[in-house]
């Protein structure tokens, strides 16, 4: 073990694979900065271009860029109170206040700090359950990973919204996105409607902009408003670093509790964020919480850098996505020949302990670059949306074609907007599309496995029926969870 | 209220239209060879279900709202705490043509020239940007453009225009 994870770092610091790390680091940057652009977006712009690519190289990329989304975000929720993504509301309730008063240099410091503090213990905390996964990971057959991608699917559809039923429709459309094209168990085309740029399927990177990129330009545009308002105050950098050092055992048990709920599929960024936010100290003890408590800030950015080592566990070792980040990065491993599953704790280790090493190296490359380029980086945000949007369209256009050349991809990208922006207008969960999208050709190979080898008998073994219990018991409580939802807004109401 | 309403509306009809593509697919893949069937075919009636039972959950949310114990639907709710923060669909359209005139014009002219276009015609007319910078973000952006696609061998979208009267001049 020790041995691989050497090697594995002799293979992320060459020089060529270094350079792949900056530019996928420097993407989740910008990407991470703006906001409602979100990682998604930033993942699916990248995907065409790793075609061909070597895999450590594009694993350099992707995780580079996955690894720091969480760390730029801060930017904008301190010193403007936007959260850049989902996952850093939490730090806009203490953040924000902490600028107001003068001391948005202490804030961001503690928060890059914390942020690569947590990525690095989110990176051990992976390479620990790798070590302690394999014979776990190895006992697992088609019919339990099949029951998993199922569990993954209904977990990410049911937590991300207080209407499950929707989370679920949305997980079954992207499972039958993913279907169209070539039956891949038998010579035969599905839903392709005689159209030929169907005969592939729909690729990922389109159905990623269409679904997530396109709508955020369109109400960027619509605004007519800068991306936000508000400007950086220099000094208190060393405060800020000191602040997390004095509070080291909240930014080790965030970090902790980041990496664990990483590890379950559908716990996004932002409810780890909260839940951190929740346990940084005792209730009696949050006399200035909401007020810009350093607490409050420092746990939610431990915690939500750390989850993408979490994270990362169900996506390599069970090739199931937790988020819809790792979900089009799941669909770029797919591009460059990597297969997540049991084989990344056997013959692929070295290439897994690359990604934990490339995950902690890009956190620790993310914070420091933040802190250099704090000042100017802020500037970005006060640009006109209007400015912005058609550099950022034409990106955009550009990076659909190329997934499969043809003007399918552009028409396809339109088609899927709507939907997308639909999805957004009604509050959908959007991930649950993209999670069941790329979980369904794993999905299908596993049932297509499991009835080949045992037929039916396979309902019958007791880990499929556990998880199968799982799967009921989730959706149950959370069906009863909105139905109690709704009866206490009427009460509120009569 | 009325916004409220209509996007109960929206959510209602998109699910039902979800729900009908999902049964639609189901019945389909029932025509597929047996290996090509099991799963869009499990999805297909999953989906169904779930959509089935949002329509339901959907439906009963609207009596309640008619009885007097006024329920507000989920999606509902959250988009009206955005309310504000929501562009209204007038300005929606006008940048959904924009960016759907840019495509147009790719179709039209191709990538480069669309590109030329739309980038110096967004940044002097809706941006407000003075001319010879709105020219200089056109040319950086061209120029852009050029090398990515020299160093990186991305090939553009092709005009549509052109190949309908080639050979015919």
């Amino acid at each position: 073990m020790i041995e691989s994870a050497i090697a594995a770092l002799g293979v992320v610091l060459e020089p060529g694979r270094l350079v792949w790390l900056c530019c996928g680091t420097a993407v989740g940057l910008v990407v991470g900065f703006l906001p409602g652009l979100g990682g998604v977006v930033g993942m699916a712009i990248l995907l065409p271009f790793i075609f061909g690519m070597d895999p450590y190289d594009a694993i350099a990329l992707l995780i580079g860029t996955v690894a720091v989304l969480h760390t730029s975000d801060t930017f904008t929720s301190i010193l403007i109170g936007v959260p850049g993504t989902a996952g850093s509301a939490a730090t806009v309730v203490e953040g924000y206040p902490m600028a107001q008063r003068g001391e948005a240099a202490r804030a961001l410091s503690a928060s890059f700090m914390a942020s690569m503090l947590g990525g690095i213990i989110g990176g051990a905390g992976l390479f620990g359950f790798v070590v302690i996964a394999k014979p776990l990971i190895l006992a697992l057959g088609s019919p339990e990973l099949f029951m998993l991608s199922l569990l993954g699917m209904a977990t990410v559809g049911v937590l991300a919204k207080a209407n499950p039923a929707a989370g679920l429709v949305a997980g079954a459309v992207g499972m039958m996105l993913g279907s169209i094209g070539a039956a891949p168990a038998a010579a035969e085309y599905r839903y392709t409607f005689h159209t030929i740029y169907l005969y592939d399927g729909i690729p990922l990177p389109v159905l990623g902009i269409g679904l997530y990129g396109i709508p955020a330009l369109i109400d960027l545009l619509s605004s007519k408003a800068p991306v936000s308002q508000g400007e950086l105050r220099p000094g208190q950098t060393l405060q800020g670093i000191k602040d997390v050092f004095s509070h080291k055992l909240l930014v080790l048990r965030s970090s902790l509790l980041g990496a664990g709920l990483g590890v379950i599929p559908g716990i996004g960024g932002s409810v780890v964020d909260w839940i951190a936010y929740a346990l940084a100290a005792a209730p009696s003890d949050r006399a200035n919480f909401g007020k810009g408590d350093i607490r409050g800030l420092i746990a939610p950015e431990s915690a939500n850098n750390a989850k993408e080592g979490g994270s990362l566990v169900p996506t390599l070792l069970f090739g199931i996505p937790g988020s819809g980040t790792t979900a089009v990065l799941l669909g770029g491993f797919f591009l460059v020949g990597i297969e997540p599953g049991p084989a990344m704790v056997g013959k692929d280790l070295t290439l897994t302990l690359s990604i934990i090493w490339t995950l902690t190296i890009a956190s620790a490359l993310g914070a420091g670059c933040c802190w250099i380029l704090s000042r100017a980086a802020s500037r970005l945000c006060l640009i006109n949306g209007t400015k912005l949007v058609p550099y950022l369209f034409i990106i955009m256009a550009m990076a659909a074609y190329q997934a499969s050349r043809s003007w399918g991809d552009i028409i396809a990208m339109l088609a899927l907007s709507v939907v997308g922006w639909i999805m957004q207008r009604l509050d959908w969960p959007r991930p649950a599309v993209l999670v069941g999208f790329v979980l369904s050709v794993p999905t299908e190979r596993y049932l297509h496995l499991s009835m080949g080898r045992y037929g039916f008998d396979w309902l019958r073994s007791p880990a499929v029926i556990a998880i199968g219990i799982c799967i009921a018991v989730l959706v149950f409580f959370s069906m009863r969870a909105a139905m109690k939802h709704d009866k206490d807004a009427a009460k509120l109401r009569m | 209220m009325r916004a409220r309403l209509t996007l109960g509306s929206l959510e209602f009809l998109f699910t039902l239209f979800l729900t009908v593509c999902m049964a639609g697919m189901a019945a389909e893949a029932v025509g597929f060879s047996v290996r090509a069937r099991y799963f869009p075919l499990t999805m297909g009636v999953i989906g169904t279900l779930a959509g089935l039972l949002s329509l339901v959950l959907q439906v009963r949310r609207h009596f309640e709202h008619h009885r007097g114990a006024s329920v507000i639907e989920p999606a509902a709710e959250a988009a009206a705490a955005e309310e504000s923060d929501t562009p209204p669909m007038e300005r929606v359209a006008s940048s959904t043509a924009l960016l759907l005139g840019f495509l147009i014009g790719v179709a039209i002219f191709g990538m480069q020239a669309a590109a030329l276009i739309f980038v110096f015609g967004t940044q002097y007319f809706l941006a407000k940007v003075g001319f010879l910078k709105s020219l200089l973000a056109t040319g950086i952006c061209l120029a852009v453009l050029l090398l990515l696609g020299h160093v990186t061998s991305i090939r553009w979208p092709e005009a549509l225009l052109p190949a309908l009267f080639k050979g015919r001049f």
